[in-house]
């Protein structure tokens, strides 16, 4: 397990630390997505108040939990496609790992650390956020709470498996790697 | 040693290498020849484990790559002909973490990066990130890699292209000097002056077939017959 947090940690790194940067509009546009990401929050959270009160007069709130899982199961599947097809078929990193003395799931752990992160990224932005919604408006106690962690903790991992398994299906059939263009 | 049995690779139906069976020994310099597409890379891939054998049995220092892949990859460093991953990691992070991978101990691993860096010449480079390090540069960290951990066989896939004169001086001589210590060294080539140069023993292949295995001096003995090593090496394979 020492390897494949090694080789994760090497490759999170590069993914993400060390890609160029967009310089002083990227870091002035981040400052400023902060503001709007609160408001746009706000906003949500007046509509999300609003559903949550309509549906729970027949008693259908919990119908708002279905549509967030939905909701981020869709978003998983559509952006670890990218990141998964990159990582696993794209990039020629595997020939660079494939002599050091790694196991297989080390080496597959290294690989699905970029895609898996991304997905995670995903969830605390979106996921989050409408967990805590719903436990503030249902006034829900430390049970829900508890639960709340753990779904948040494990709900990107069928996704990825589901994206990640229709890929390896998908790609023997069409081998899209003579296509590549090696990531930098 | 590297003891490769009866190796056949195929792609696509098109067989790459075919039954092919070389002893490269311990304590000498091994020269792999051959032409482009001759099938000196695949031939590399297997014995490193990147590629997986149709038939035959690749054994480093007695262990299989097939079967004990773990063990035998920790008997060998291999240098690849162009090194474009972990660009990304500061020089000094890439060997820190090949140091981290071997177990190369914390108070060795400083000395030898030190040592290895000044004796290639990329000391002053190891803060930098390896995407702005030329060709060269990048072969010298991964070579340094490959020494850190200071493995009994050496595979190295044309490791000269794309080196200044005085590195490919100071890599000859190390090359020579972990032979001298009974190390195997295993390098591929298609530059015949350094193969005359540098090796004790040579394996030619063409068309995944090998055509010659034997040490230099058998070689030599055909110039006595007004050969030159290009003429030998041309009708080798075919091409004369």
């Amino acid at each position: 397990m020492r390897n494949a947090t090694l080789l994760m940690k090497i490759v999170l790194k590069m993914e993400f630390f060390r890609k160029e940067k967009g310089g002083v509009w990227s870091s002035l546009s981040l400052i400023l997505a902060i503001p709007f990401a609160i408001l746009l929050y706000n906003l949500f959270y007046a509509v999300f108040k609003n559903t949550y009160q309509t549906l729970a007069v027949t008693g259908n709130e919990t119908a708002l939990l279905g549509i967030i899982f939905l909701t981020g199961t869709v978003l998983f599947i559509v952006t670890s496609f990218v990141p998964a097809v990159n990582a696993f078929y794209l990039s020629e990193s595997v020939e660079s790992y494939l002599p050091l003395p790694l196991k297989p799931y080390q080496i597959l752990l290294g690989k699905a650390a970029h895609p898996l992160l991304t997905a995670y990224l995903w969830n605390t932005i979106i996921t989050a956020p409408l967990l805590l919604m719903y436990m503030v408006q249902a006034e829900s106690g430390v049970t829900f709470f508890l639960y709340a962690i753990v779904i948040w903790l494990t709900f990107p991992v069928l996704p990825f498996l589901f994206v990640t398994t229709f890929l390896m299906i998908v790609m023997r059939f069409i081998n899209i790697s003579k296509y590549k263009i090696v990531p930098k | 040693m590297i003891e490769i049995t009866d190796v056949s690779k195929n792609f696509g139906g098109r067989t790459v290498v075919r039954d092919l069976t070389l002893q490269v020994p311990e304590g000498k310099i091994f020269g792999f020849l051959g032409p482009n597409g001759a099938g000196k890379s695949t031939t590399i891939k297997m014995i490193t484990g990147i590629l997986p054998l149709d038939s035959g049995s690749i054994v480093i220092n007695g262990t299989d790559i097939t079967t004990d892949p773990l063990k035998a990859k920790r008997h060998f460093g291999y240098v690849p002909d162009k090194s474009d991953a972990f660009l990304r990691l500061k020089g000094r992070e890439y060997l820190n973490f090949i140091a981290d991978i071997y177990g190369v101990p914390e108070d060795q691993r400083n000395d030898r990066i030190t040592y290895y860096t000044e004796q290639l010449d990329i000391n002053e480079a190891l803060e930098d990130q390896l995407h702005t390090y030329s060709h060269g540069m990048r072969q010298k960290a991964v070579l340094c890699g490959v020494l850190l951990h200071q493995p009994d066989v050496w595979i190295l896939d044309e490791p000269l292209t794309g080196l200044d004169p005085k590195s490919a001086y100071t890599l000859k001589k190390l090359m020579r000097e972990q032979a001298d210590a009974g190390k195997t060294i295993f390098f591929s080539s298609h530059v015949l002056e350094v193969v005359e140069q540098l090796c004790d023993e040579v394996a030619i292949i063409d068309k995944g077939e090998l055509r010659f295995q034997g040490e230099m001096h058998e070689l030599k003995e055909e110039f006595r017959e007004g050969k030159t090593l290009e003429s030998l090496f041309l009708e080798l394979t075919g091409d004369a």
